[in-house]
């Protein structure tokens, strides 16, 4: 058969028929999906604005009621975000009315609901509102995902939701996952123990001591970010730690926490081999400042001279950046050292 | 039948049987990049990514950016790069021996001081001149060396100086937007298997607003030429990349934007400096030396991360680059011939490889050959002109279905176009593109096949560009 009989007559145009009207098929969707769009968002916009008002009258004083779309409805997606963007910025009594208001309104019942969903990303999307509702009924189906969900990526967010709502009770449940987690979930479960303070710093000192299956450089940097420590001696241990990514937060640590009595320890480990802790050790000096006592006092100003001179430029730097703010004897120290870094670091502080 | 009859008929049928070939490839990439973009859009947020990336906790990076001759825009570039939300990262800016006043822009937007050179150079590079750094802008640092003849040399200079077990290498003419390195760097940390490498998307900033690095108005820009390549990147990214990535067969992390493992480069020893594409080159040696290892990994395509650059406003310009990617194909597929239709390196050899050879490679000249043979059979009587012309028009109505569904993948994730006219010229364009400047890019890239085999040397060339404000 020769290729132009399949190409016939009759063949021919009606492909081209189809294919041009495929095309048309698809211009149409297009337009479509974009005219929806534009008309989904304006409504939005609308239903919106409407809640916000509402919602502030209704804190202002001059409203005694608001009526949410119920929960089901296409706009309760929109009100239930115009209401949680108010919570969002307020606290104490208001936050109580806001979130009466959801329970009331059936939005934390429907939330909790969809929580027990069969598909993950359901019950991520109402765990992460959950969060954002911060209603105690809330709050206990969070605590039975961050236990008992099979998705480790939904516990992760349950955690997350706790740590928003600052439930001090979800913090051992929060290090148990932290013990077994992948990567990415210890990362994101240590910035929700990060944002819980004070009340998780306990259990991550706890974790210093006994650490077990714990990723110590996560607990350290944590603490660090925390910016607590009731006890410094198992971090001073850790600063002879075989790891020299432990020794480095180690030195960090001690640096946010302000352990000023750390000092000499941290000059006897500022001869270490990795740039990198004798950069943490320089960092952490800089965040200590000047200490007010003895050895303490001698020892600052002897290991920032000895870093100034380091071979690694990083270390220089902020060598220099300590000792520019940490009075005269700083200033002559960057002064007869006289180098570029020194320099700027002088310029930086007039 | 005579034998020019028999010619042209075995020519014809194998046009017929390619171009469905070719068409239902594209339109099952076309599809399962609906499919996957669907669930990605759904499974991140960006609020949630602000919370986890401003934190120490973060895995730093180094950002590597190589400029040879960029003053119009490598200042821009470089501020929109230390806007960057990630918590922990530095910026290498390379100075590639430029003859223009990059460096000179940089010391004075940057107050930048000479250091000294404190690294080894793991990967030999052209020598470096000298090492700056910014007291004020601790991020960055500048590294000036003698020109190696090519941006892997330059990338790899800056590989040497980097001090973080991550590093993304970017283009100087790249702006990236706020989140787009936080974006990046999650596949890298969520994934079960090893990532060396994440791609983000490349999107065309002309016609779009900047200001001080930072770009503010998204809009098309009013030249055909540089619509058309808008919607080739759509295309070519949003539908085909998605695709591949889902599929795992992702052999290209673009030069302009892309977060690799420092120690997977380093161990495969680096960007290639005699590779026309280096960046397809590397993705290939590492995808090639992870399977020699027997080694599982995946190198992933990140839909919402974009990078912006200025694409060619001028034919020449866009000649020339068309031509070089042609050229870097090919001898990357020559160089690695050994794994086209490989089973031994799985799904990447046999579907990856095997699609690039058959689509990439062998489609222009088929199209061209048939623009060719078509018009003389017609003239031959071997087929009828009405048969010519018809076939002409289906296989551009093909084309202008793809063009018209990348746009539609577009509406449906995340329509960064939002005026309407803007919407009325992606549709005209989509269409019209087929009518001229589809058969441009094929004489290019058929040109650039002839000068490969012919052994013709080629080099970056003049590339006139645009500044950004």
């Amino acid at each position: 058969m020769n290729a132009h009989q399949l190409l016939t007559p009759e063949a021919l145009p009606l492909a081209l028929a189809a294919a041009a009207g495929a095309n048309l098929l698809l211009i149409a969707l297009i337009v479509c999906n974009k005219i929806a769009r534009d008309r989904r968002e304006i409504r939005a916009g609308t239903v919106r604005t409407s809640v916000i008002n509402d919602v502030v009258s209704l804190l202002e004083g001059d409203r005694e009621d608001v009526v949410l779309p119920p929960p089901r409805h296409h706009d309760a997606v929109v009100a239930l975000d115009a209401v949680l963007s108010v919570l969002e910025a307020i606290k104490g009594d208001s936050e109580a009315v806001l979130v009466t208001l959801l329970e009331q309104s059936g939005y934390i019942g429907t939330l909790a609901q969809r929580a027990r969903s069969r598909d993950p990303v359901r019950r991520c999307a109402s765990a992460m509102l959950l969060g954002a509702a911060r209603s105690a009924q809330g709050a206990a189906v969070l605590f039975e995902l961050l236990e008992n969900d099979p998705a480790p990526e939904v516990r992760t967010i349950a955690a997350e939701a706790l740590g928003s709502i600052g439930d001090p009770r979800s913090v051992p449940l929060i290090m148990k996952a932290l013990a077994h987690a992948a990567p990415f979930q210890q990362l994101r479960l240590a910035g929700v123990l990060v944002a819980m303070g004070a009340a998780a710093a306990p259990f991550l000192e706890h974790a210093l001591r006994e650490p077990g299956e714990m990723p110590i450089t996560l607990v350290l940097e944590a603490l660090s970010e925390i910016g607590l420590l009731e006890d410094a001696q198992p971090v001073l241990t850790l600063l002879r730690h075989a790891s020299p990514e432990v020794r480095g937060r180690a030195a960090t640590l001690l640096g946010a926490a302000g352990v000023v009595d750390s000092v000499p320890d941290l000059a006897f480990a500022s001869r270490d081999a990795f740039w990198f802790v004798r950069l943490r050790i320089a960092k952490a000096l800089g965040a200590l400042g000047v200490p007010d006592r003895e050895p303490a006092y001698a020892a600052y100003f002897a290991v920032l001279q000895h870093l100034l001179l380091d071979d690694n430029w990083h270390v220089r730097r902020n060598a220099a950046a300590a000792l520019a703010p940490a009075g005269a004897q700083g200033e002559a120290i960057l002064r007869s050292d006289g180098s570029a870094f020194a320099r700027a670091a002088l310029q930086q502080l007039r | 039948m005579s034998l020019v009859h028999h010619v042209f008929n075995a020519f014809s049928w194998f046009a017929i049987a390619y171009t469905f070939f070719v068409d239902a490839t594209y339109y099952l990439f076309t599809i399962m990049a609906f499919f996957a973009l669907h669930r990605h859009i759904h499974t991140r947020t960006r609020e949630r990514l602000e919370r986890i990336f401003r934190s120490r906790l973060v895995p730093p990076i180094s950002i590597v950016l190589p400029a040879w001759n960029e003053e119009a825009t490598v200042v821009d570039s470089v501020r929109g790069m230390l806007r960057q939300l990630y918590s922990q990262y530095e910026l290498i800016v390379v100075n590639d021996g430029s003859t223009d006043g990059t460096l000179a822009r940089l010391t004075e937007a940057f107050r930048l001081e000479r250091i000294e050179k404190t690294y080894t150079d793991d990967i030999a590079t052209a020598p470096v001149r000298a090492v700056y750094s910014s007291y004020e802008y601790t991020r960055l640092t500048v590294v000036d060396k003698l020109n190696g003849g090519s941006k892997a040399d330059a990338i790899n200079a800056g590989i040497n100086a980097s001090s973080y077990p991550l590093f993304c290498a970017c283009d100087a003419d790249s702006l990236l937007e706020e989140d787009g390195l936080l974006q990046l760097a999650v596949p890298m940390l969520d994934r079960s298997g090893f990532v060396p490498a994440s791609a983000g998307v490349v999107r065309a900033a002309n016609g779009s607003r900047v200001a001080r690095g930072t770009l503010y108005d998204i809009a098309l820009p009013r030249r055909p030429i540089e619509i058309y390549q808008i919607i080739e990147y759509l295309r070519s990214f949003l539908a085909g990349r998605t695709a591949q990535s889902s599929m795992n067969i992702m052999l290209i992390v673009s030069g302009a934007f892309g977060l690799f493992n420092k120690a997977i480069v380093k161990e495969v020893g680096g960007y290639n400096g005699n590779a026309l594409g280096e960046d397809f080159e590397l993705i290939v040696r590492i995808t090639k030396h992870l399977h020699e290892q027997g080694s599982p990994f995946e190198v992933v395509f990140v839909p919402q991360t974009v990078c912006w650059t200025m694409v060619p406003h001028d034919y020449a310009t866009l000649g020339r680059q068309r031509a070089r990617w042609h050229r870097g194909l090919l001898q990357t597929l020559l160089w690695n011939r050994d794994m086209v239709f490989s089973p031994a390196y799985g799904r990447t050899g046999i579907v990856g490889m095997g699609t690039l050879l058959l689509i990439e490679v062998l489609g222009p000249l088929v199209e061209c050959l048939g623009y060719i043979m078509l018009p003389v059979a017609a003239l031959i009587h071997a087929i009828a002109p009405w048969t010519a012309v018809l076939f002409f028009l289906i296989s551009v109505f093909g084309g202008t279905l793809l063009s018209l569904s990348a746009l539609l993948l577009e509406e449906r994730s995340f329509q960064r176009y939002k005026r309407p006219r803007e919407l009325e010229r992606l549709i005209f364009y989509a269409i019209f593109e087929n009518f001229g400047y589809r058969q441009l890019t094929l004489w290019w890239r058929t040109k650039a096949s002839l000068l490969f085999l012919t052994n013709r040397r080629s080099s970056w060339g003049e590339m006139s560009r645009k500044s950004f404000s």
